[in-house]
């Protein structure tokens, strides 16, 4: 036990010398037409070595040997990083000077909330898979040699690990994505593989095979997983390398991103390379963070995000959840299954669990419906949810959880192949079923044509409230069963009653009356 | 005298505590009592007021036949009435024959787990009522026995009901209590169903000369208790208007006017029940033909 102890002291004492040890960055973007200074001779004072950014085959942020673009520069251990970044900020060729910020990923510890992502997956299985669309997972890498994620992975069939760019696209043996992690144009990046679990646990998450009688299945077992490693061992990472696996992720054709992971503060660049994604058309899907406050983290607060948290139950969100104005949804994110390396299967928990489960989401409903517009994707989703805490949108549950079934009842209806039950019925009007009725009650029957709740008050003969009656009603054809007893339990004479139904859903309310006959 | 009018008040007050049956047809009758609110159990010698306390039928002078039709719950269900009173010595004899009909009623089957209409069907609910009120010395007691009829669909009910009444006046103040509903009512199919009690107490306030102000407690066995208050407010001698608003926890207001223009007098009176809809009755009085 002593011994454990140490050992962990050692491990934890090592993490925090592999953060602590890394150079201070700075990113600055050049001036158009400016040139960057490039001779060891010319690099300004404390700064040990200047990288310009030279990756990008159409994103915005351009090479800077092209005469505009970005600059990193490395600060030698010595220097006064404030006087540094006064130093740079004087440099006449630069637009602006930032300190680059970091990035951790959004983990938080397993509750005793158990999940199943089973209620996610089987609803959304009655979506056929289409066509296959390319999730970009920028994270920690994946084990894409995992038995559930080997066929998941995206593969580039036109690069060989043979250390040349084989397909021109300026990333050299990028065969099973690419790693960004302190990335540098000038050498060979590292295999991509994940070694610290978190790409791993999201990959499976979205994306574990369901075909292969083995392990798990993920929530689209039919997507390409676009492995785009920036963060290191320990989950640690910063924005610079998050902008440049972002805009990879884009010009490689990824039509959805997952980011579960984020920062307090944030670069122009990595705002940059967001907006680059979504001015592609790309869903940009992130986790809100695991302080359990309003607190901001970036990329999850950028306009135009969908930021996940997580809920515990179907009413309530997780304690640890970040909540606030930029929160879009909640999708369950405790002790969650997935895939880990080495053909581990394990729980984790955190935002960034919620995030993945929406990005399998999204890539299902873009498998099922290829031509869904981002704007369609989120219009969609936000009426997929169940409400919970305030009515409407709140900061705490944003839109509220996520119904995968009433998903499902929607892209169908979006794509005119609704196969829930239809009836001629005019949606609203009440018919009660058998009618008269004797001992063995009757049944409410009422359309519907969305999710909300049916409400039945039945008076007598004079008008006196006996009974009210409410449950809630699925898009399609719903009963509502009734004894023929009052509120209090008592059997009611025979005779007729007056009946009002109230079909409320979250876009209209229908009040209808009719009358009833108990003749037993 | 003060003897006669406590034994009077303690006849009320042991009514009301008493369980007994009446049918409440009351409610498909007056108009000027619903009007009120149907707060008319005290509301002394008023032909209108006896469909809820046979007792309220002393006072009437000679005789008169009333006709009243009314359309209930945006016309879902129809009713009309017919009654006639009339006085002799100490005692006061009404008759009333309430009718109501809810036609066009959804007859339905389950198919395959929906409703379907296979056609449709009424349900016709009278009851011949006879009363007769006494006069005493301060007080008035009441009594009436009505016989029920029901047919909804194929089937029938009938069966007897009994209800009693009694109401005191003291000076501007008076206090009524009936219970009604006391009987049974048998089935063609078989079933035997025990008419639930339903009882009211009630007081009666002349807070002016042409203002009179209504309150009383009603309860039945299977539904919540009520309240209702009413008043009427003589505006000449030929017009008066009532209000009234019954079941002040889930209150339906009612409003009427009364024309007086002797041997005739016009009743309306209308509801708007937030639930149910519009009610609107209409009545026809005439006094004095006989």
């Amino acid at each position: 036990m002593k011994w454990g102890v140490v050992l962990l002291s050692f491990l934890y004492a090592g993490m925090l010398c592999a953060v602590e040890t890394e150079p201070t960055l700075f990113i600055a973007k050049l001036k158009s037409g400016a040139l960057a200074a490039q001779s060891s001779s010319q690099l300004p004072q404390g700064i040990n070595k200047v990288t310009p950014i030279n990756f990008s085959k159409a994103g915005q942020i351009q090479a800077a040997s092209e005469g505009s673009g970005y600059l990193v520069y490395e600060s030698s251990p010595s220097a006064n990083l404030e006087i540094v970044l006064k130093i740079l900020q004087a440099q006449t060729n630069l637009e602006y000077v930032e300190k680059v910020y970091p990035i951790q990923v959004h983990s938080a510890s397993n509750s005793n909330q158990m999940v199943s992502t089973l209620a996610v997956v089987q609803p959304l299985s009655a979506l056929a898979e289409n066509e296959s669309v390319l999730v970009a997972v920028i994270d920690s890498g994946i084990d894409y040699t995992h038995p559930d994620l080997s066929q998941s992975v995206y593969q580039n069939l036109n690069e060989n690990i043979n250390g040349k760019d084989d397909d021109g696209n300026r990333f050299v043996d990028d065969k099973w994505g690419y790693q960004f992690y302190r990335y540098n144009p000038n050498s060979i990046s590292p295999n991509p593989i994940d070694s610290f679990g978190h790409g791993t646990h999201l990959a499976g998450i979205i994306g574990a095979q369901s075909s292969n009688n083995t392990g798990m299945n993920g929530i689209n077992g039919h997507v390409k997983l676009l492995n785009t490693s920036f963060l290191n061992g320990f989950g640690y990472g910063n924005q610079v390398d998050a902008a440049k696996a972002i805009i990879y992720s884009v010009d490689n054709g990824a039509r959805v991103i997952n980011c579960s992971w984020g920062y307090s503060d944030y670069n122009t660049v990595l705002k940059e390379a967001i907006d680059y994604a979504l001015s592609k058309g790309v869903i940009v899907v992130a986790s809100s963070g695991n302080n359990g406050s309003t607190a901001t983290q970036y990329p999850a607060s950028f306009q135009g995000v969908l930021s996940v948290g997580s809920n515990k139950s179907a009413s309530e969100k997780s304690d640890f959840s970040n909540y606030g104005p930029q929160l879009f949804i909640l999708l369950p994110g405790e002790n969650v299954p997935s895939c880990l390396p080495k053909n581990g299967y394990g729980t984790k928990t955190g935002t960034s669990q919620s995030a993945a489960m929406l990005t399998g989401i999204i890539s299902k409903m873009l498998s099922y419906k290829p031509n869904l517009t981002p704007q369609e994707v989120k219009s969609l989703l936000q009426k997929s949810t169940q409400d919970i805490y305030s009515p409407g949108r709140d900061d705490f549950s944003g839109y509220g959880v996520l119904d995968p079934s009433k998903l499902v009842y929607y892209l169908k209806s979006a794509s005119n192949e609704n196969t829930l039950r239809t009836t001629a019925t005019e949606v609203g009007k009440p018919l009660n079923f058998p009618n008269p009725f004797g001992s063995q009650g009757t049944r409410f029957g009422v359309q519907s044509d969305d999710f909300g709740t049916l409400t039945v008050r039945i008076f007598n003969r004079f008008g006196a409230l006996v009974q009210t009656l409410q449950q809630a009603v699925n898009p399609g054809y719903n009963t509502l069963f009734w004894n023929g007893s009052s509120d209090s339990q008592k059997e009611l004479s025979n005779g007729t009653y007056f009946y009002v139904t109230e079909l409320s859903t979250s876009s209209k309310t229908i009040v209808q009356k009719n009358r009833l006959t108990i003749l037993r | 005298m003060y003897s006669i009018r406590f034994s009077a008040i303690a006849v009320v007050i042991v009514l009301f505590f008493s369980v007994s049956y009446a049918n409440s047809l009351w409610e498909l009758g007056s108009v000027q009592s619903f009007s009120k609110g149907f707060a008319v159990t005290a509301d002394t010698g008023k032909f209108d007021s006896a469909y809820k306390n046979p007792a309220c039928l002393s006072g009437l002078s000679g005789n008169i036949i009333q006709s009243s039709y009314a359309a209930v719950f945006d016309n879902q269900a129809q009713n009309s009435n017919f009654g006639f009173g009339v006085t002799y010595s100490d005692l006061t004899f009404g008759l009333f024959v309430p009718v109501s009909i809810i036609p066009n009623i959804p007859e339905t089957i389950d198919n395959a787990g929906q409703a379907q209409q296979i056609g449709s069907f009424s349900d016709l609910k009278t009851s011949p009522t006879l009363a007769v009120s006494k006069s005493f010395s301060g007080f008035s007691a009441g009594f009436n026995v009505a016989y029920l009829y029901q047919r909804v669909a194929q089937h029938s009910g009938s069966g007897l009901s009994f209800g009693l009444g009694a109401v005191t006046t003291y000076e501007k103040i008076s206090l009524g209590a009936s219970v009604q509903n006391i009987g049974q009512l048998s089935w063609t199919t078989g079933r035997k169903e025990t008419l639930n009690p339903e009882w009211s107490l009630g007081l009666g306030f002349k807070a002016l000369p042409q203002l009179k102000v209504l309150a009383e407690y009603q309860t039945t066995q299977d539904t919540t208790s009520q309240i209702n208050t009413g008043l009427e407010w003589a505006l000449n001698d030929s017009l008066k208007g009532c209000a009234g608003v019954q079941n002040l926890s889930n209150p339906q207001f009612s409003v009427g006017i009364s024309l007086d223009a002797e041997p005739l007098s016009v009743d309306f009176g209308f509801a708007q029940d937030k639930q149910l809809g519009s009610i609107y009755k209409m009545g026809l009085s005439v006094r004095n033909l006989l």
